[in-house]
């Protein structure tokens, strides 16, 4: 058998398998309705919910009205009478999107689940397989009507150094597009983009944005009456820090930083902003209600051909979570925001729900149990990963000689499924980039060193 | 609120029951099976029933559009995929276990390793026969990217279990 028939066979067996580990308990004598024998005898969870449901239809059917009760060409005076009209998405919690499938882009958001109300949030590219594409500032937002993504809104996402937060506008709505040109790459995520969710009922939507090469990004997020506010961005009537990459992993790693200042006019204006301002900056971490200090970090000279005014910093290692740069002055304090993911950086957004319906965490401990503590724990998997800094243009050979590229074992969830099997596909590659210790080497990573 | 009885007085269009009973057990018995097999590598074969138990009664809940649509299939195993919760593992038995000494011990493993979207696409293709379209509908995705997880996910698994065909 080919792989294929194997998979068909072990379907075929597995079908089977499942309903007879199922088979429910004998149902009482009596029941009136064949449909719903036939729906509950294979429900165990919430059976009594379907049972009183199934009854309640029987009922219906017996009194000779349930004709009037479901067909969906009545008019409003019949629905009135029995309720709401099923296909009402306010008459019931619509079920969840499916999660966005895998492509070579997709959008993070800095937050999936926010509450009713002005929420601002950040988008970031990121490109997943190294497709290179280019997109514009202008999405749609698409809200979720418990069957199919419809559009909904339009926006032109605001880029930081705009120090602007985009509104969602209609759809029909003329706009403008900025001709700029944004990208990523699988090593360095896009820019932030921020935007606003004020006006937003409850419900799922999704935010795309589509390149010129017809690649579309997505991320799909809640907004939910009793979800927490994210972390605060940074202010866009003051000075403030654009952070580059906004995005690291918890190992940490090199980030530059960049005066953002409201209306200036030449360059003149962000030396004035930066002057005076401490060579050292606070790392503080969002906790659900402040910013908690977590530590100090010294700043650094920007590289020769950046501007002055930047700066760079090495972030420590970091634990996952929202975070901000705050430096000091004679104008007060200027913050900048940046977030610190799991290892490997987001796919589409899932939209994991429980059975009520309410968001849960995407991102879980890696030796997370289940609920009742008695599955057994995470399943790990091998991975290479840097063991030592890896320099650019390293060959892969020297790499593996010098030790710098060993086994780990990882949470299986958090394993890229880019990594590397083997190291004999590092040999004739180099590095592309510098490597950071504890890094998961995926391909890409090291490529063919290019001809003289 | 009008009486139901004057709308049925008017002559209100009414649904034949008998006939929907016939053709909703008829639509469960068919669908049903297939819906628990699609769902067994997201939920496990454990929860997979209890979820499609839940669609099939969303079905009965929905009947007069469910009924209609071009791929029920499809729809309902999205709603089963909403309405259980999911399992960062879903639990599977070893192909040997369930009487399958000929399939490669790794490749339920191998499968479980893929990323969702990948191992929806192999699974819901290849282990239980949905078509392209039907896989795309179950998948809230594009026929061409069901194609591309399907590509991905099979060479993953090929990889994975050292295996050429």
């Amino acid at each position: 058998m080919n792989l294929e028939q194997q998979i068909r066979r072990y379907g075929e067996e597995v079908e089977a398998h499942a309903i007879a580990i199922s088979e429910p308990p004998e149902l009482p004598a009596g029941r009136e309705h064949d449909i719903a024998h036939e729906v509950a005898s294979t429900r165990q969870v919430g059976r009594t919910r379907l049972l009183a449901m199934c009854a309640a239809v029987v009922v219906v059917l017996l009194a000779g009205i349930a004709a009037v009760v479901i067909d969906r060409r009545d008019d409003q005076q019949t629905l009135d009478a029995v309720g709401s009209d099923p296909s009402d998405p306010a008459s019931e919690p619509a079920p969840s999107p499916p999660a966005e499938p895998d492509g070579p882009f997709s959008l993070w958001l800095s937050a999936t689940r926010v509450p009713l109300g002005p929420t601002e949030l950040v988008a970031v590219l990121i490109n997943h397989d190294g497709t290179d594409a280019t997109f514009g500032v202008g999405a749609t937002v698409e809200r979720w009507d418990g069957r199919t993504w419809v559009p909904h809104r339009q926006v032109l996402l605001c880029m930081d150094h705009w120090s602007c937060t985009a509104r969602l506008g209609p759809l029909d709505e003329q706009q403008d597009v900025p001709a700029i040109g944004l990208g990523a790459t699988v090593e360095h995520p896009g820019p932030v983009e921020r935007f606003t969710t004020d006006g937003l009922d409850v419900g799922w939507y999704r935010l795309s944005q589509q390149a010129n090469e017809q690649v579309v990004a997505a991320a799909i997020f809640e907004v939910a009456s009793d979800a927490s506010a994210p972390a605060p961005l940074w202010p866009i009537d003051r000075p403030a820090i654009s952070v580059s990459p906004p995005l690291l992993d918890r190992s940490g790693g090199s980030v530059t930083l960049s005066p953002l200042v409201p209306d200036a006019g030449d360059v003149s204006d962000y030396e004035r902003a930066v002057t005076g301002l401490t060579e050292t900056a606070s790392v503080e971490r969002w906790d659900g209600e402040a910013w908690a200090q977590v530590t100090d970090i010294a700043l650094g000279q920007a590289p020769p051909q950046a501007s002055l005014t930047e700066r760079t910093a090495t972030m420590p290692p970091l634990e996952p979570g929202s975070y901000r740069l705050v430096r000091t002055g004679p104008l007060g304090p200027q913050v900048g925001s940046f977030w610190v993911l799991e290892p490997q950086l987001p796919s589409p957004a899932t939209p994991n729900t429980d059975p009520d319906g309410s968001a849960v965490a995407t991102t879980t401990s890696p030796n997370t149990t289940g609920p009742s503590g008695t599955q057994p724990p995470e399943a790990t998997v091998t991975v290479f990963v840097a063991t030592g800094v890896i320099s650019r243009g390293m060959s892969g050979e020297d790499a593996v000689a010098q030790g710098l590229v060993g086994p780990a074992e990882i949470p299986s969830q958090f394993a890229p499924s880019t990594r590397i099997l083997t190291l004999d596909v590092l040999s004739e590659k180099v590095a592309i980039f510098d490597i950071a210790p504890d890094t998961v080497i995926v391909e890409g990573m090291f490529i063919d060193p290019t001809p003289p | 609120m009008e009486p139901v009885e004057s709308e049925v007085a008017r002559g209100a269009p009414s649904r034949d029951v008998a006939w929907d009973s016939a053709a909703f057990e008829s639509f469960a018995a068919e669908v049903q099976p297939r819906i628990v097999r699609a769902l067994v590598t997201v939920r496990g074969a454990d929860r997979a029933v209890d979820a499609a138990a839940e669609a099939v009664a969303h079905a009965w809940e929905h009947w007069e559009e469910v009924r209609v649509m071009a791929n029920p299939a499809g729809y309902l195993y999205r709603v089963a995929q909403s309405r259980s919760r999911e399992r960062k593992r879903p639990v599977l038995p070893a192909a040997v276990d369930i009487g399958l000494p000929d399939v490669e011990p790794g490749l339920v493993p191998a499968l479980l390793e893929l990323p969702l979207t990948q191992r929806t696409a192999v699974w819901l293709v290849h282990g239980c026969g949905w078509s392209y379209a039907e896989t795309a509908v179950a998948m809230g995705a594009s026929e061409t990217a069901v194609s591309t997880h399907l590509a991905r996910g099979m060479t993953s698994l090929r990889r994975q279990l050292g295996v050429v065909s």
